[in-house]
């Protein structure tokens, strides 16, 4: 730490720092690794018992039936009167009477398809079971079942494919405590043992540094060799490495009858001492800089966005033959390089919502002015002069600038890590908690680009990248994107002068305006398929006008 | 005056910062002294102190009580606060079971259930009522595993009627038990007499000494309580040490016999002080320390106790007279202004409220306009008549020496604070 700074001595100074030590982002839910069948942080067949609005299903083996039906919330948030009326007559039969037999709707990599649940397993070209079936069904799209029960006429209900997350990026409030790990197995049993290649959720150590004995400095070459965080023998000194073979590791019952050997990890080592925590928060602003940098702070989530968007359209989903690896990569990289950008544009409005926060606490009485211009720079490390935003395929060294935009602790972190420290400062607990998720989600963004660094970088020569033209701003070719491009800044300004709930409505309806083929999405798809990058200019609007970093 | 929200102080480390809310400890940069400061650098701290709602009247149901088991004591010592137990005549008699019980009764069902709970014993001398002490140890502790609480006990006893049966029932559980002894046998026996005038320092030796050499889960403490014609607090300690004891405290008499003028707090800083600085050698030596008032300090800044109340009176903490009455301290039985209630309604929240607020130390002056008041926090309240400029200096003398300390024990016997 350095030492041109207050340092803090006793316990309750050192928990003025803000954030307590302990786990970081990686433990939290949404760094896991994401296994589905079953998860090993929340299992996520879950989430989709939840997929049609009002209805729980369970799927059993290949049936998916109906074992709850919430009515009173269906009454409460005023459902469509022909589904609320489909609803009052299931939830007269007891649970599990009904089945779902027949499923309509728009399916992520097959399109808009009537699935017969009975086929489900039997053609290849179909989803191999109705579970996998109803994951495809892209969120916000109709969906049509078709449900049935022994000697009574089947019903239709159509609704709209639930979204699991609520506006604020956290699950949905009707998900109960507990019902995401309701059917997975318990940590610190020794199913743990069997998950192989060391292939363990991430928040369960597996390979480590050991524990530091006393004396022995970190840099002790035999005491920073990774070794297997259940090896039976903790005594030996210094541990073995750890092997493919897990040699000496714990047998399984042994894990249950000494699991309370096994040390809590931090900093990616054992940890049996007193843990001497570092802090997280940057230095406060001044009050007057608040909001110039959460402005800026937005223009910056827009710029980057704007940039992966480009950058994302650049890949080729047709890159090699059909099974490839490179195929395999290429989509892979695509999707979760949009995914990157969508969460941005959620980054977006929490900012928003944060100054508009600021706005009604300042009580000047005017209407609030979103923050809605593309920053005139991205940030470097603190101190060094930004780099002007571009539009760039993504070739490798775009893909490393990426990376290097959401490192943790530089960048656009050391950003948030201001704003947070100043809204720790100042009491605002509940607004500190949102930059906090907002860092994490950085910190799952980082680890994203460096997998599909990974991915990307299986296959020299960039042969997963389309060959495109960068169009000057203004060219004729970009009129269509550019115009759905302003139009979701027109829909979000209305939106975020109001905040939400109600500019729901709007961000509803820019959320349209971005995905799918009348979207920007399909825009810039179109774009490069004829071999132009998409670019976007900076509109005439004023509202829109590019935002400088604050003095 | 706008009231100080910190503290500069020097250690022997350097230069440091003490924020009030939350007593934090800081260190200034090597070289840089208070004046150097930007005072927006403490923004952070400020911050988490005001978040700590010292400025408020705690709403909290008694955690501990005290049982006035008897109005009567075989020991005549001058400067006894409660005339030896009968306050002036304000209690009398001894408590009967019932009495104890439906107060034990009261105490469990309204405390927090997930915190330790304690029961001690006070009189007059409560081992005179031995036998009613050992019934209310057991009632408690089958109602308190009834209600699953961890019940604690503890006991002030001039030390002279402890018996084999009275060792053990101490050593079986966790019981704080505090000997009133004031150092060797010829300070002791000066003021502590039985009713026929002669010392006790024997009789407490006997008494205490089986108990002292095997405390079982007990822990033993002597309370020695300083008059102003002798601050030889080192002397005391000796003395104290060489009779067994591994825990010594003092409290200086404030009000009536003895009592020490405002000529005499230097001379108890200064006393202080040295003894405080053998306690310091001997950490920083690998040793431990028996001075209690040191430790305590030392373990209370560590963790950043604050507190706008001087101690749990009224709020954590009640006393129990002999006829079942409900006061916010064992040194105002029969004071009308601290009582709380009675057996039917024991912690009026009223009264309880009202007692609280008018003694917040934000409330008191000078106190509110003084950096030591989260951790003095005005004192004792029953000898608030008493305070004067030169015993407030002897308080903060001290508070800047165990801050000198602290700092010097948490950079180099981290150990010692247990890792917490």
């Amino acid at each position: 730490m350095p030492a041109d700074k207050l340092q803090p001595r006793n316990r309750t100074a050192r928990l003025a720092q803000g954030r307590a030590a302990g786990n970081p982002v990686v433990t939290e839910l949404e760094s896991g690794v994401g296994n589905c069948f079953p998860g090993l942080e929340i299992d996520l067949r879950n989430l989709d018992r939840r997929f049609f609005p009002f209805l729980t299903v369970d799927f059993v083996g290949d049936v998916v039936l109906v074992v709850e039906v919430a009515l009173a919330r269906a009454q409460q948030e005023q459902a469509a009167a022909p589904l609320l009326q489909e609803l009052t007559a299931l939830a007269a039969d007891p649970p599990g009477s009904w089945q779902v037999t027949r499923l309509a709707g728009d399916l992520a990599g097959l399109g808009p398809a009537a699935l017969v649940v009975a086929d489900l397993g039997t053609d290849p070209a179909l989803p191999p079971d109705p579970w996998t079936a109803v994951r495809l069904i892209r969120p916000g799209t109709t969906v049509q079942l078709t449900l049935q029960r022994a000697g009574a006429q089947p019903r239709t209900l159509t609704g709209t494919r639930v979204s699991y997350l609520s506006d604020d990026g956290a699950f949905a409030e009707m998900f109960e405590a507990g019902e995401l790990t309701q059917s997975l197995c318990s940590p610190w049993t020794h199913d743990f043992r069997d998950c192989g290649c060391f292939y363990w959720a991430s928040n369960h150590p597996d390979i480590v540094q050991p524990a530091l004995p006393p004396g022995v400095e970190a840099d002790d070459p035999d005491w920073t060799v990774r070794t297997n965080w259940l090896r039976s023998d903790k005594l030996a000194a210094p541990p073995p490495t750890a092997d493919q073979q897990h040699s000496g590791e714990m047998a399984h019952h042994e894990i249950n009858h000494r699991w309370q050997e096994l040390d809590v990890v931090l900093d990616g080592r054992e940890q049996r001492e007193p843990y001497d925590p570092t802090s997280v928060a940057g230095l406060p602003l001044d009050p007057d800089r608040l909001v110039p940098t959460l402005r800026f702070a937005a223009g910056v989530e827009l710029a980057v966005m704007l940039e992966y968007l480009a950058a994302a359209f650049s890949i080729d989903p047709l890159a090699g033959s059909a099974q490839s690896t490179l195929r395999g990569d290429a989509r892979a990289a695509r999707a979760e390089v949009l995914r990157v950008a969508a969460s941005e544009m959620r980054h977006l409005r929490v900012v928003n919502a944060l100054l508009l926060d600021a706005h009604q606490a300042s009580g000047t009485g005017s209407p609030f002015d979103p923050a809605l211009g593309v920053a005139t720079e991205v940030p470097d490390v603190p101190g060094a002069p930004g780099r002007p935003v571009q539009f760039r395929p993504l070739t490798p060294a775009v893909l490393d600038e990426f990376v290097q935009v959401e490192a943790p602790s530089l960048t656009v972190d050391a950003l948030y890590s201001r704003i947070l420290a100043t809204f720790q400062r100042d009491g605002r607990e509940a607004n500190a908690a949102t930059v906090l998720a907002v860092m994490a989600e950085g910190a799952d963004h980082f680890a994203t680009f460096t997998t599909v660094q990974e991915w990307l970088g299986r296959h020299p020569g960039t042969p997963y990248l389309r060959t495109l033209r960068t169009p000057a701003p203004g060219d004729p070719v970009l009129a269509t994107v550019q115009q759905r491009y302003e139009r979701v800044l027109g829909l979000l300004h209305s939106a975020y002068r109001v905040g939400i709930p109600a500019g729901a409505a709007d961000v509803a309806a820019a959320r349209t305006a971005m995905l799918g083929p009348s979207g920007i999405e399909g825009a810039c798809e179109a774009l490069a398929r004829d071999g132009v990058l998409p670019v976007f200019a900076v509109p005439a609007d004023p509202r829109f006008a590019p935002v400088a970093p604050p003095p | 005056m706008t009231a100080p929200a910190w503290h500069p102080f020097r250690s022997r480390l350097g230069e440091h910062v003490l924020v009030l809310q939350g007593s934090q400890i800081l260190d200034l940069p090597p070289g840089t002294d208070a004046a150097d400061l930007d005072p927006a650098e403490l923004d952070p701290y400020l911050a988490h102190g005001a978040g700590l709602g010292l400025g408020r009247v705690p709403e909290v149901a008694p955690q501990g009580m005290s049982l006035n088991l008897t109005s009567g004591c075989n020991l005549g010592c001058r400067y006894c606060y409660a005339d030896r137990g009968r306050f002036g005549g304000a209690q009398r008699g001894a408590m009967c079971a019932a009495t104890a019980e439906a107060a034990v009764d009261a105490l469990f069902a309204g405390c927090d259930p997930t915190a330790p709970v304690t029961v001690g014993f006070l009189g007059g001398e409560p081992f005179l009522r031995a036998e009613l002490l050992h019934h209310v140890v057991e009632y408690a502790e089958g109602r308190a595993a009834e209600r699953h609480l961890q019940v604690g006990f503890s006991v002030t006893t001039n030390g002279t009627r402890l018996r084999p049966v009275d060792h053990a029932l101490v050593r079986a559980r966790p019981f704080a038990v505090t000997v009133s002894i004031d150092g060797g046998r010829r300070v002791h026996d000066r003021l502590r007499h039985d009713l026929l005038g002669r010392g006790t320092f024997d009789d407490v030796l006997a008494a205490v000494g089986p108990l002292l050499a095997d405390p079982g889960a007990a822990t033993v403490s002597a309370r020695a309580t300083v008059t102003a014609d002798d601050l030889d607090l080192a002397g005391r300690y000796d003395d104290l040490t060489a009779a067994g004891f591994r825990r010594i405290g003092f409290s200086p008499v404030r009000l009536g016999f003895g009592a020490l003028g405002d000529a005499d707090w230097p001379r108890w800083t200064a006393a202080s002080i040295t003894l405080g600085e053998r306690a310091l050698a001997d950490l920083r030596a690998g040793r431990e320390t028996g001075f209690d008032n040191f430790t305590t300090a030392l373990r209370r800044l560590h963790a950043g106790s604050s507190s706008p109340f001087p101690c749990g009176a009224g709020g954590g903490y009640a006393s129990v007279s002999t006829e079942g009455r409900w006061y916010a301290c064992h040194r105002a039985v029969g004071n009308e202004e601290y009582a709380l209630g009675d057996r039917a309604t024991p912690v009026d929240p009223r009264r309880q409220r009202t007692f609280l607020t008018l003694r917040h130390v934000e409330r008191i002056e000078p106190c509110s306009g003084c950096w030591a008041r989260y951790l003095c926090s005005g004192g004792c309240h029953q000898e608030a008549s008493a305070r004067t400029d030169a015993s407030c200096t002897a308080i903060r003398s001290w508070l800047d020496f165990c801050l000198d300390a602290y700092c010097v024990v948490s950079a180099e016997r981290p150990d010692w604070f247990g890792g917490r």
